[in-house]
């Protein structure tokens, strides 16, 4: 996919957010939306003349201005940005990669609370990415988790959340 | 005024603050060092800790952090050819040549000592500044606050890195975004679509640890394995040049630091156009500019000094106006506001020891950056290599667990990641996060101030008050400057082809 069509997608997707935004404000009374509706509304019209822009010839260069030039009263100068071709498959591959560990992590989070959750990540981390051997990364994995323990358990004095998994946990 | 500068050393000169002070600052040269994190995921890192301890302990723990990551970032451009962080960009032109000529120390040296006259020169001014400024915020009022945050959001989206137009849809985009929850002036419950966890509305640090902490981590990780990776070559330097060095070209320093002072006041010029706008300046100043980018030691000098001194200029306007200088100062702002600091003309009148405190801070952390610095400096010459396998999960692991303990709910974990995928996605399309993050902070002020206008003066309140008229003019001018400038840029270059 090419870096216009992303920029496309992108500004699609901002405007679905800005039209769904107006469309709920216009149910507020009129000092509730005074300030979101016309924010919003000023958000949508900046991103149709970015739509048009980025898609007129050079747009996706043309549309940037140096803020160093403009600082020292000289002449702005298109920025180069470049129009990537498109996005390596590889670069893909660690993207939807990274937003998996990210999600396994919140979704331990969530059933066993965050203390297991914190030992179980980085031990699979570290020795899934095989950085440590496995005995080395659950060591490294135990002693952050207890220092995280301690600084926000102990020293915060944070209540802890133990999961949605605890009672299941508790019949054992 | 003499007895707020005492109180605010006082103030400073507790156990806990002088021990979150070496913790802060430690921190934050561990994090400034390691490239890829920088001041900001630093900052949104430490947002959790900002309950319950001493007021002024907090802000040594805070802002030593946040000195401590521009040396640490200026370590990384000038050992690796990496910037810590998009404003030590300027670091790597003359700082990495030096080392590869073997005078990694010299460039260290001169670089902590920059830092330390610059840091020590905005903390001055800032002090310096608080008479002049307190009657121009006393004479202001709701109208003009109104146009003053007005007025700086268009300033930041004008000078934001990339495109004016994407700066603004970030600027309205935070905007909104600070408008979930329940309205604090009518009360009514806006845009939580039935879900009680939003009536709260969202959490400024869990935002800003999604949006910089975990973006930064998933960029780290997209990017690939091998971070930075060194051959090390012989040292033939001691850090005592450097020193030398820096004062040799005190002037340079002055000047380095004045240009940063004026980029930290002016809201939302960030510290990476001040970076760059010292060393062009150094450039241009030299007699031998030809020297510059094969080594030069004022390439290291101009832009350190600027960043050090960046510093007390962007807490001027955030402490005074509540407009935050760039998005570090922006996540101080919501560190200030959660540890009950509310800027504006008290913070000038009654909070002014507080304000003595934070120029002290900036002093001491300065001076205690740039002792660990020129200590360690010999050490970190001769650092190898740094690696992201264990950085990653450990990060990750801070992140979230930080989210959590903002406010003990479990839901501002998942709200942290959905930010870090909105603020890794911003950063790939350059949509200013920065932008976003000061539309947050200053969407409350805007609304709270157009009400209070309103009720006060009118409708017409924009045409009564003379200040804040001059305001709206002014912002339409510096908004359409770009416009214009570019417009007149390219017919001047269409002339000059035909």
């Amino acid at each position: 996919m090419t870096r216009r069509a992303q920029e496309n997608i992108v500004v699609a997707v901002l405007a679905c957010v800005f039209v769904g935004y107006i469309a709920v404000a216009l149910g507020f009374g009129p000092n509730a939306r005074l300030v979101p509706l016309p924010i919003a509304a000023v958000g949508l019209l900046c991103l149709m003349v970015q739509i048009v822009r980025q898609n007129l010839g050079g747009g996706l260069k043309k549309n940037t201005v140096n803020p160093l030039t403009l600082l020292t009263g000289g002449q702005p100068i298109a920025e180069s940005e470049p129009e990537i071709a498109a996005a390596p498959e590889r670069d893909v591959r660690r993207e939807l990669a990274a937003f998996g560990f990210v999600g396994l992590f919140v979704a331990l989070i969530v059933a066993l609370g965050p203390v297991p959750a914190v030992f179980l990540f980085c031990a699979g981390y570290l020795s899934i990415s095989k950085h440590y051997a496995l005995w080395k990364a659950v060591a490294l994995a135990g002693a952050f988790a207890a220092t995280v323990y301690l600084l926000f358990v102990v020293g915060l004095e944070l209540q802890l959340y133990h999961g949605l998994l605890e009672p299941w946990i508790e019949q054992f | 005024m003499l007895e707020a500068i005492g109180s605010g050393l006082v103030a400073l000169l507790t156990p806990q603050a002088m021990t979150f002070m070496v913790i802060g600052v430690v921190y934050g040269l561990v994090v400034g060092i390691l490239p890829g994190l920088g001041g900001i995921v630093a900052l949104a890192l430490l947002l959790p800790f900002t309950y319950g301890y001493e007021l002024a302990a907090t802000l040594a723990l805070l802002l030593g952090a946040h000195i401590a990551t521009i040396w640490g970032g200026s370590v990384t451009s000038i050992l690796f050819n990496v910037p810590g962080a998009a404003k030590s960009l300027a670091l790597v032109f003359d700082g990495h040549p030096m080392t590869q000529q073997g005078q990694a120390s010299r460039a260290l040296g001169a670089s902590a000592m920059a830092a330390l006259l610059g840091g020590v020169i905005g903390a001055v001014f800032l002090a310096l500044s608080i008479p002049i400024v307190r009657p121009v915020m006393l004479a202001l009022g709701p109208s003009e606050y109104l146009m003053l945050a007005l007025w700086g959001l268009t300033i930041i989206a004008t000078f934001s890195e990339g495109s004016l137009l994407k700066g603004l849809i970030a600027t309205a985009f935070g905007i909104m975004i600070a408008f979930v929850g329940m309205d604090p002036i009518t009360g009514t419950p806006r845009f939580w679509f039935d879900i009680v966890y939003l009536l709260d509305g969202i959490s400024f640090p869990v935002a800003m640890i999604g949006l910089f902490a975990v973006a930064e981590m998933i960029k780290l990780y997209v990017k690939g394995e091998t971070m930075v990776d060194r051959v090390t070559g012989d040292e033939r330097s001691s850090v005592l040049d450097g020193v030398k060095d820096t004062f040799r070209h005190w002037w340079l320093v002055v000047r380095s630091s004045l240009l940063g002072l004026w980029i930290g006041v002016l809201p939302g010029v960030g510290a990476s156009v001040g970076g760059i706008a010292a060393y062009a300046q150094a450039v241009q100043t030299s007699k031998t500019p030809e020297r510059f980018g094969k080594g030069a030691v004022e390439g290291v000098i101009a832009p350190d000094a600027t960043l050090g001194a960046n510093e007390g200029g962007g807490l001027m306007p955030t402490l005074a106006f509540g407009i935050p200088g760039g998005e570090s100062m922006a996540i101080l702002l919501i560190a200030f506001l959660s540890m009950g600091i509310v800027p504006g003309p008290q913070m000038l009148t009654t909070g002014l020891d507080l304000v003595f405190s934070m120029v002290w801070i900036i002093v001491i952390a300065n001076v205690l950056t740039t002792l660990l610095g020129l200590g360690i400096s010999p050490y970190l010459a001769r650092l190898p290599m740094l690696n992201p396998n264990i950085m990653i999960p450990l990060v990750l692991s801070v992140c979230l667990f930080g989210a959590f303990a903002t406010r003990g709910l479990v839901a501002d974990v998942v709200v942290a990641a959905l930010f870090g995928l909105t603020g890794y996605y911003m950063d790939k399309y350059n949509y200013s996060r920065a932008n976003f993050v000061i539309g947050m902070v200053l969407a409350e002020m805007i609304e709270r101030n157009l009400h209070i206008s309103l009720s006060l003066y009118g409708s017409d309140f924009i045409f009564t008050r003379p200040i804040a008229l001059t305001m709206l003019v002014l912002m339409i001018v510096t908004t359409a400057l770009p416009f214009v400038r570019t417009y007149r840029a390219r017919s001047a270059g269409r002339e000059h082809d035909t």
